[in-house]
């Protein structure tokens, strides 16, 4: 699952691979090694094995670990899909710090137990999958791939630029997005859990956040095109419709997702999710 | 006023606060819709902000009937509701906001246009959307509402800061955002701090925390974290990203750097201090005095940059920073008198900053001066506009015949009143630097030398675009008169009845 400190594959393999995979690769795979995890942690070990305690303490560590170094790794990138999946790296470390602290946070609150971890599970899918598509898009239309050459993008291919733009501004966690509603479950779940650290480390990682997506929404949409784009490649215009639908379903998603969490649609789910693995207070449904 | 008192009739009163709310997200769609087409583009942004500003006003006579709108429109935790109000406070936050919005609109219309300013339609989306955040902050319920639309506020005025696209811009919008948005982050962690301790975060007129809450020391570094939270306010040593701002085109700088986005910061610190904490409990940590203290280094501090400032916008940036940190003042003085005075200054100082702002941005866009040391003696060629200037500088220091004057009365007395007599020193100190800024610039755009030639080159160029000079100087000059009538006639619109309402509400829990 590409958490600290063995994640150095992860970069390399989105690099490399087409965008597609990336999507799917960041969107699902990584993510069903967090769910082989929950699996594992709760349903054959149990949370009152007598090590499990300091496992998951030691777990947290490592995620707050990971959270840190993948969004400062990530500032560092030029090309725009190690960037992401550096991100990538970061995001994994929300999940299992949503995991590791779920124990120690039951009650019957809406944001207890493994509710935040799984609500962030399908939350991260749904930005990196469409953050990865779009990048995917500037490759497939303009054989762009790094962070620099993007500049003045926005002229060229409006939709695929701004299916990217919804989707950073919910990694950075701005109302009324996914990834907002997720920092809110995580925060008070650590507020629950009396792990305060934990809170300074999601707050400092949305700054940084911001600091990485907004490096390139700048060039996007703010600097002017720094190479001359020959007419026939301008002349095209955005990716093809069978390509633009599912980028624009997932941005739109991040946001629709955002306002039924806050309006509590699915968390009946979540709370049959905490009942089945004995973490629920049993005030659920 | 019939138009307001007709709507009142007709709607249930909960309706009107959400029209106010989101007619401007209508707006940027319709702007969308209709990029193609300018003057209908401009036409529905006068056309909402009319709307907006007269179902704000409608609400006016019910809120002086003491009375509360509160409407929720969905539960996001136990607890914490998705939901607006309307008190006499948020009233009035929202009242200059709106009002203002219609005389800035038609003000940027003739700036956009004689400067043939690069993507309008932008401009004026992202302008909606920024009134829909402020008077979003303005009518919440409860804080969490409130960071909702702070943070959006946040988003939504990056595009209008670095809307020039040079490096400058750039830098100046990167600033911007990454302060607004660690800010956000404060603000975010100190209000679900007060939803664990508390069970709510609803604004109350006794305060939701109380001295059970939690240790003192905690309750006190829940405050720093809260006042850290709102950089909106522009206070020291966090003020810098104001001035970098003032990048901006000038209808920017005037209704979000002077009013909107930075009144948004100090009506948040207004609503943790006597809503949140409460007046008692702010009290017993002795919290006041400190705050006091950290601000009036920020009264004095802002002046002494000010004057050394020769960019007219910047120096009108270090002037909002020391009138922002009055307010801020005027709030931790605690006494009813001095609380009065800082909410009626955010309406009259955002009249008189707005004019201020105004009359650089006309005086940029005729001659493109941007240096106080160039602008000698185009008083004679301008002879409206630096009359408002001069209103307005005088309304800064608090003199009479403007508004300034009155608001800033309420201050002092307040500061006698609450027995520490020596922040009636910093208000006169700083009063005192206001002139020393401001006199100079008077006398340098009335009585220095214009030579002729400049003279004939400004008379033409006002003479050659009289449409769009004629859309800046008149707003200018409705905002001078109005600081001047809000003098004579201070409870014109019932700012004065408004504040006293909020005043009486926070302290008759007080007294009793």
């Amino acid at each position: 699952m590409a958490l600290f400190p063995f994640h150095t594959w992860l970069p390399d393999a989105h690099a490399s691979a087409p965008s597609e995979i990336s999507a799917l690769l960041s969107g699902i795979i990584i993510e069903v090694a967090a769910y082989a995890f929950i699996r594992l942690a709760f349903s054959v070990f149990t949370p009152n094995f007598i090590i499990f305690e300091h496992s998951l303490n030691i777990l947290s560590g490592l995620s707050a670990i990971a959270i840190i170094f993948g969004s400062v790794l990530a500032m560092m990138q030029k090309n725009l899909k190690r960037m992401l999946a550096y991100s990538s790296v970061s995001q994994m470390g929300y999940i299992m710090l949503a995991v590791s602290i779920s124990t120690s946070a039951i009650s019957s609150s809406p944001w207890s137990g493994l509710a935040p971890a799984t609500m962030h599970i399908l939350n991260h899918s749904l930005m990196k999958g469409c953050l990865f598509l779009s990048a995917g898009a500037f490759i497939y239309r303009l054989d762009l791939h790094n962070i620099s050459d993007l500049a003045g993008i926005s002229k060229i291919m409006p939709y695929s630029t701004f299916s990217f733009m919804l989707a950073a501004v919910s990694m950075i966690g701005i109302p009324p997005t996914v990834g907002f509603v997720s920092k809110l479950y995580i925060i008070l779940a650590c507020l629950d859990s009396k792990k305060f650290v934990f809170i300074f480390v999601i707050l400092l990682s949305t700054v940084l956040n911001l600091l990485y997506f907004w490096r390139v929404i700048e060039t996007v949409y703010m600097k002017k095109e720094r190479k001359q784009l020959s007419v026939s490649e301008s002349a095209h215009g955005d990716v093809p419709t069978s390509m633009l639908i599912p980028m624009v379903t997932l941005a739109s998603l991040c946001i629709v997702m955002g306002i039924l969490w806050l309006l509590k649609v699915p968390l009946p789910l979540l709370d049959r999710i905490n009942y089945l693995f004995n973490l629920s207070m049993g005030v659920g449904l | 006023m019939i138009c307001s008192d007709f709507l009142i009739s007709v709607l249930p009163e909960t309706v009107i606060p959400l029209i106010a709310i989101f007619s401007p997200v209508i707006c940027s769609v319709l702007i969308v819709m209709f990029k193609n087409h300018p003057n209908l583009r401009e036409g529905w942004t006068i056309i909402t902000s009319v709307i907006c500003c007269v179902s704000i006003l409608s609400l006016i006579p019910f809120i002086l009937k003491d009375g509360t709108i509160s409407l929720s429109l969905f539960t996001i935790f136990p607890g914490i509701d998705y939901a607006y109000h309307v008190d006499a406070f948020g009233l009035i936050f929202a009242l200059t906001s709106s009002l203002l919005w219609i005389i800035v609109s038609f003000y940027s219309i003739g700036y956009m246009r004689s400067l043939n300013e690069h993507n309008q339609t932008r401009f004026y989306f992202f302008f909606a959307l920024a009134m829909f955040s402020t008077i979003g902050v303005a009518f919440s319920r409860n804080l969490v509402t409130m960071y909702i639309h702070y943070e959006l506020l946040s988003l939504f005025t990056y595009p209008l800061v670095a809307h020039e696209e040079t490096r400058e811009a750039l830098s100046a919008g990167r600033k911007y955002l990454v302060y607004m948005i660690t800010s956000g982050c404060f603000l975010l962690a100190a209000t679900l701090v007060t939803y664990w301790l508390t069970g709510t975060t609803d604004f109350t007129y006794s305060g939701i925390i109380t001295i059970n809450s939690a240790s003192k020391i905690v309750l006190q570094s829940l405050f720093v974290i809260f006042i850290l939270g709102f950089m909106k306010a522009a206070y020291m040593p966090f003020h810098s990203w104001l001035p970098t701002a003032m990048v901006a085109p000038t209808p920017v700088s005037a209704l979000l750097h002077a009013v909107a986005v930075v009144k948004a910061g100090v009506f948040g610190i207004i609503r943790v201090v006597c809503y949140i904490y409460g007046i008692n409990l702010i009290q017993e940590l002795g919290l006041g005095v400190i705050l006091a203290c950290f601000i009036s280094f920020t009264v004095i501090v802002a002046n002494l940059f000010a004057i050394r400032e020769d960019n007219l916008k910047k120096r009108l940036a270090y002037s909002t920073i020391n009138q922002l940190a009055f307010i801020i003042l005027g709030a931790s003085l605690l006494s009813p008198l001095s609380l009065k005075g800082s909410m009626i200054h955010i309406f009259f100082h955002a009249f008189m900053k707005i004019t201020l702002f105004m009359c650089a941005g006309t005086i940029t866009a005729i001659t493109g001066m941007k240096y106080i040391s160039e602008m000698k003696g185009i008083g004679k060629a301008m002879p409206i506009t630096s009359i408002s200037f001069i209103i307005g500088a005088l309304g800064m220091c608090g003199l009479p015949p403007a508004a300034g004057f009155i608001s800033k009365w309420f201050i002092g007395l307040g500061a006698i009143d609450s027995g520490y007599t020596i922040f009636l020193f910093v208000i006169l100190i700083a009063s005192l630097l206001d002139a020393v800024y401001f006199f100079p610039i008077i006398w340098t755009i009335l009585f220095d030398e214009l030579d002729k030639g400049n003279f004939d080159k400004i008379k033409t160029k006002i003479k050659d675009n009289k449409i769009s000079v004629t859309l800046m100087v008149l707003p200018l000059l409705i905002t001078a008169i109005a600081s001047v009538l809000f003098f004579i006639f201070p409870d014109t619109l019932g700012v004065l009845n408004l504040a006293d309402i909020a005043v009486n509400n926070l302290f008759c829990i007080y007294g009793g």
